[in-house]
This record gives structure tokens, C-alpha cells and sequence, in this order.
């Protein structure tokens, strides 16, 4: 039973706008699954020690099952101390975020799923048959030892007796939550074929009396640090391709102008630097070119450039604003909003700026669209009273509502396309959240922060996927 | 282009030496260049007036001071750009101010309320701060004596998160330097 990364053996048909409303009514009936998914959201809640909000169920359709054993601790358990529990918190609380599973409690199999096993040499034996759930297994043993740790996972399908997978992980205890996060990859990669999200960070832009700087953090909300510390106003961040640099708009020079963030060095420059406003700039797939948005002539337009400040063309020319842009990650076309036709709504062009054609027609103002790494959904902001979050197909049809409560905006995707994350607002400050595609999942990723303009940045490639 | 730049020289040539002649009004052999133009002229209302008991320099300050507090704000129209009809005046007045201190260096802000994105907020400021200085430049003010400035939401006049402080915070706002 090996599960394709097809995208659309995941994802259950779009919805339309209208049928959000019958989506509650599913919800109220399946109590009994708000209880189990209030249960896994406490089980995920202690791998942050922060508290996190429920915001909408889950639906199930398409995820896989999956239960990760209690990690047993090899040779001396007391030496090992708390480290098994903690290193298990961290990998279940990645699969249940990561949009591909369905991760139950090992409480609430029948008892005689629980699995024995023991390790020789290379071999796993299991001394017990499984029964009842055909949930994924994944067992971990942890010996912890005076030059570090190394946990041995293994991965099981019912009804294969043998273990499907199996992989030693070896870090110091210091590095556990990035074993942590290593393991939860690899095990998705094993059952889904998909490289998740796991070991990406998430840039941000948080605000303090009157300025506003760029902070950082884990893509499960963990290490939350400021990037640029100065008393003006830094916005719109976006990532390259490579996660070595962060383009944004900033007003250190007293005006709009695009800066680059270098992540390796810490250091600062000027990128598009002019007496116009210079801003939204986003990164082409192949890290080549900043799309941005100049005034030039007295017109918000949106224009291109190299990387290297090249090659400097104008994609638009319309009388309205034109801003906002996102590439295909085909690198081949670009959606932007424009208030050309009277009221700001969604456009896309080809990269010459030709072959304008526009995509939303619902609600007089959609804004900041971005398009999923898989090509397949553009992900907006409509507001009615508010934001929400749309998606919608890349010509424009089977418009879906994502977000439900209060004003959400600012939508990114997960690098794996699977998941949002995105600014919502209740009351007077705004947060951080993160939710599936379809909405389900929402979690709060921030705290005590005034937060916004969230863009996921590139997984970092993890090597050695062997079994 | 260069062609024609070419082709005019001689007469810029002639209009220059005629130039020079009537001022100087000397026969003798043309200076290379043409004098540099007269200073504009600010001496009317920017006296330097050093040496004199100060008196003047001090009713100068006030009146630059008094001229600077009746600078106003021009407001918009929701999700608009264009200056407004009840708007004008508005402009008039900054105009009629800005010509008197031709030395002032004007910037222009343009700033929008709390609803909409950042991004389309600060380009729709700009696109206001824009408009103004195209109203500035049709009652006379030098566009190169103004510059502009969008801060889209991130500058509210008014913290306020209803009609009445939108409608104040949908604004271009003059400053005088």
C-alpha cells in the first residue's frame, strides 16, 4: 500500500465558494471527530509548550493513517531520561502538521496492535501479528550514549510483518528537535513520496510602535528571532529560490526601495534603490529575476530585473495600480492584482507581459495572489467584511473559500504546496497561522507578536533518503 | 537626436552672442561662454538682510512659521486617486503657499486607510501622493521642487478603525522643507 504523490489522489474535488456553509454542517455532525482531533491537537500542543488553537477540523478525506509508538529507550532508560518522549513529541507533532496524515493515538488502537519488537543486527522481528487498524507503524528505539544519540526508526505496513523501512538517525541531544524534524521527513518521504515541508523556515514581518522588521522562524512556529532591527518600516519579504536570500521593500532610505537580507552573512544592501516606491518584489522560480513593483512615471506598474540588476523591462501598462506580483513556478507566467477594471482584482500575464487575462470576478477586491509551488491552485485574499483566503484554479474557476474566521490575508504556500500560512487578524492584533490547502489544520504559529506578511521559504534538500 | 542637436548649434551660437551683447553692451571681443542667468527672484520674500537689527529676520521667521501652519491636507476617496472636486481648494491653498517660499523643498505623503493589503496600499498611496503633485504642478509649483513619498496604511492619522478615521486617513499629507 504504497501511497503516490499524485496530488489529486490527496486532495478531495474543489468545493465551490456557496459550499463552505455545508462543510460546517459535516462538521457539527462528525462530533465524535472533533473530540479525537482535539486530542492530537493536545498531543502536538505539548511538542511547542505553547498553547495551540484549534481554528478548524480536520477532513480526513485522502490522508493516510499513521500511529508513532511511545520510542523505547535502549541499554540505560535513565540516562536516556526524558529524550525518547521528547524526540517522539517533536515527530509526531510534524506528521500531524504536515497535511499527509492522519496520525492516531496509540491509545486508541485495539491492544494487540501494539507491536514487540526487537532488534538483531539489521533485523527487525516482530513478535506480535496486528490487528484491527491498517494505520502505518512507526516504532523508534533510542540508545543514548556518551558521544551522542542515535535513534533507530523503523517504519510498518500491516499487514507485512517486517518492517518496510528502517533508518538510524544520529545527532546530540542538543540537535533533538532537528532529528526530530529529520525523521518526520523521512518517514513522509518513505509513505508518501513527498519532501514536505519539514525543514523550512517561514520569514515574517512583525511590528513595533511605529516600525515594522523581519523576523524568522522554524515552519512549525519554533525559534522565533528578528532578522533586521531598525526604527523604520521593512515589509514584504521574499525568499530565493536557494534560502540564501531574502528580497524586501524597505524604508531605511527614507522611501520605498528593495533591499536584500543575506541569511549566511547577516548583511544588509540595497537592491532597486530609486526616488520612485519600489516594492512586492518576488523571486522567480530559477532565482533569475525579481518581479517588483516602480511607480516609474507617476503609475504603480510592475516590472522585472536580473538578479544581477539587469535587463530591466516593464511587464505592465495600465492607468490603475498594477502590484503584487507571483510567479508560476514554471517561471513562465505571473499573477498580480490590478485596479484596471475599476476595483482591485487578479491578473495574469505571461513573463513579456503579454497575454493579460484576468482571474477573479467574485467580490470587488481580491488581492495578493500566490501561486502554489505545484502549479495546480492560486491562493488569494478576497475581503468581504475582512479578508479571507481563497483558492482557485489558474484559470480563474473553482473559486474555494480556505479560512473562515475573522480577517485572513496574506496567504504563502509550504514549499510542497500542501500548506498555508498566512496573517489573521482578530480583534487588533494579527498572528501568524498555518492551515492545510483545503483549510483544514489551522494552528497558530505566533505569539504576543503584532505579525504579518508570513512567506515560507524553500525546504532545505535532505540527503541520504535510503532505507 | 545628435543630428539635430548638431544642426541647431549655430543658431543656439547666435541667440548666445546676442544674449551676451545686450547685456554687457561692450564692443570688445565675446567672452567664450554666456554669463550665467540672473538669480531668480527671491529677494522679495527671502531677504538675506544680515546686518540688519535682526527685526526683519525674526518677522521673516514668523510669517514663514505662520505660512507653514495653514499648509493642509488633501483627502481621498475611498480605493481612489484622483483629487477630489471639494479637494481643490485645498490645493489651491498649498499652491498659493508654496509659490510665496520658492526655496521650500516640498514633499509630498501619500497615505491610505487600514483596509486592503500592504502592497496594494502602498502603491495606492503613491498613485495619491502622485495626484497631488500633478494638481501642485497645474497651479504653478516647479515638479522639481516636489517630491513623493507613499506610506500606504502604515501611517495612520488616526488609529481609529472605522468610517470616520478611514476617511481621515485616505490623505496626502504636504511637507515643507
Amino acid at each position: 500500500m504504497t501511497f503516490t504523490s499524485n496530488s489529486s489522489s490527496i486532495r478531495p474535488p474543489v468545493i465551490e465558494r456557496i459550499a463552505f456553509f455545508g462543510k460546517l454542517g459535516f462538521i457539527v455532525h462528525r462530533s465524535s471527530f472533533i473530540v479525537l482531533t482535539l486530542l492530537l491537537v493536545l498531543i502536538t500542543a505539548a511538542a511547542w509548550a505553547q498553547p495551540i488553537t484549534l481554528r478548524m477540523e480536520t477532513r480526513s478525506v485522502g490522508r493516510m493513517e499513521i500511529v508513532v509508538m511511545p520510542f523505547r529507550a535502549v541499554r540505560d532508560s535513565a540516562f536516556a531520561g526524558e529524550l525518547p518522549r521528547l524526540l517522539r513529541e517533536v515527530v509526531t507533532g510534524d506528521l500531524a502538521y504536515s497535511g499527509y496524515f492522519n496520525v492516531l493515538d496509540p491509545e486508541d488502537l485495539p491492544p494487540d496492535t501494539l507491536v514487540q519488537v526487537k532488534r538483531t543486527g539489521n533485523k527487525w522481528d516482530t513478535l506480535r501479528t496486528f490487528s484491527g487498524s491498517t494505520a502505518a507503524r512507526v516504532q523508534g528505539s533510542v540508545t543514548v550514549a556518551w558521544d551522542g544519540v542515535t535513534a533507530s526508526i523503523a517504519i510498518f505496513q500491516p499487514p507485512i510483518k517486517d518492517a518496510i523501512h528502517i533508518k538510524d538517525f544520529r545527532f546530540t541531544s542538543d540537535d533533538l528537535r532537528a532529528a526530530g524534524h529529520e525523521i518526520a521527513a523521512w518517514i513522509t518521504k518513505m509513505v508518501t513520496g513527498e519532501e514536505g515541508g519539514f525543514a523550512s523556515r517561514i520569514v515574517f514581518v512583525v511590528k513595533t510602535g511605529d516600525s515594522k522588521n523581519l523576523w524568522m522562524m522554524d515552519w512549525d512556529g519554533a525559534n522565533p528571532r528578528s532578522l533586521t532591527q531598525d526604527k523604520t518600516l521593512n515589509l514584504s519579504p521574499s525568499w530565493s529560490p536557494d534560502g540564501k536570500t531574502i528580497y524586501f521593500t524597505s524604508f531605511s532610505g527614507g522611501n520605498a526601495d528593495i533591499y536584500q537580507y543575506n541569511l549566511e552573512t547577516g548583511h544588509i544592501a540595497p537592491f532597486i534603490n530609486s526616488p520612485r516606491v519600489d516594492s512586492a518584489p518576488s523571486v522567480s522560480p530559477d532565482g533569475q529575476w525579481i518581479a517588483y513593483c516602480s511607480s516609474g512615471e507617476g503609475n504603480p506598474e510592475i516590472y522585472r530585473i536580473r538578479a544581477d540588476r539587469t535587463g530591466r523591462t516593464q511587464l505592465t501598462v495600465s492607468y490603475g495600480v498594477d502590484t503584487s506580483p507571483s510567479w508560476s513556478p514554471t517561471g513562465h507566467d505571473l499573477v498580480f492584482t490590478s485596479d484596471r477594471g475599476g476595483t482591485p482584482q487578479i491578473y495574469c500575464m505571461d513573463v513579456d507581459g503579454a497575454s493579460v487575462v484576468r482571474l477573479t470576478f467574485a467580490g470587488n477586491y481580491n488581492e495578493t495572489a500566490r501561486w502554489s509551488p505545484r502549479g495546480d491552485l492560486i491562493a488569494f485574499a478576497s475581503r468581504e467584511i475582512g479578508f479571507q483566503i481563497f483558492t482557485m484554479s489558474p484559470d480563474g474557476s473553482h473559486e474555494r473559500r480556505v479560512t473562515g474566521e475573522g480577517s485572513n490575508y496574506d496567504p504563502s504556500w509550504s514549499p510542497d504546496g500542501m500548506k498555508l500560512v498566512y496573517t489573521s487578524q482578530t480583534g487588533g492584533k494579527s498572528s501568524i497561522w498555518t492551515c492545510n490547502w483545503d483549510g483544514s489544520n489551522a494552528r497558530q504559529l505566533t505569539f504576543g507578536l503584532h505579525a504579518s506578511q508570513p512567506q515560507w521559504g524553500p525546504a532545505v534538500a535532505l540527503t541520504d533518503h535510503d532505507n | 537626436m545628435q543630428r539635430k542637436f548638431t544642426h541647431l548649434l549655430p543658431v543656439i551660437a547666435v541667440l548666445v552672442i546676442a544674449l551676451a551683447v545686450a547685456v554687457t553692451g561692450c564692443k570688445k571681443k565675446m567672452p567664450p561662454e554666456a554669463p550665467p542667468p540672473p538669480p531668480p527672484k527671491v529677494e522679495e520674500v527671502a531677504p538675506p538682510a544680515p546686518d540688519t537689527t535682526g527685526q526683519a529676520a525674526r518677522e521673516q521667521q514668523a510669517n514663514m512659521d505662520a505660512d507653514r501652519a495653514r499648509i493642509v491636507t488633501v483627502y481621498f476617496e475611498y480605493d481612489k486617486s484622483e483629487v477630489r472636486a471639494d479637494q481643490r481648494d485645498r490645493i489651491a491653498t498649498n499652491a498659493e503657499i508654496f509659490r510665496r517660499w520658492t526655496d521650500w523643498r516640498l514633499s509630498i505623503e501619500g497615505n491610505c486607510d487600514e483596509r486592503g493589503t500592504v502592497e496594494y496600499n502602498l502603491a495606492l498611496g503613491e498613485r495619491r501622493a502622485m495626484a497631488a503633485k500633478q494638481a501642485l504642478v497645474a497651479a504653478g509649483i516647479e515638479a522639481a521642487r516636489v517630491s513623493t513619498v507613499s506610506y500606504g496604511e502604515e501611517r495612520p492619522a488616526d488609529p481609529g478603525h472605522d468610517e470616520t478615521a478611514w476617511a481621515k486617513n485616505r490623505r496626502a499629507e504636504f511637507r515643507a522643507r
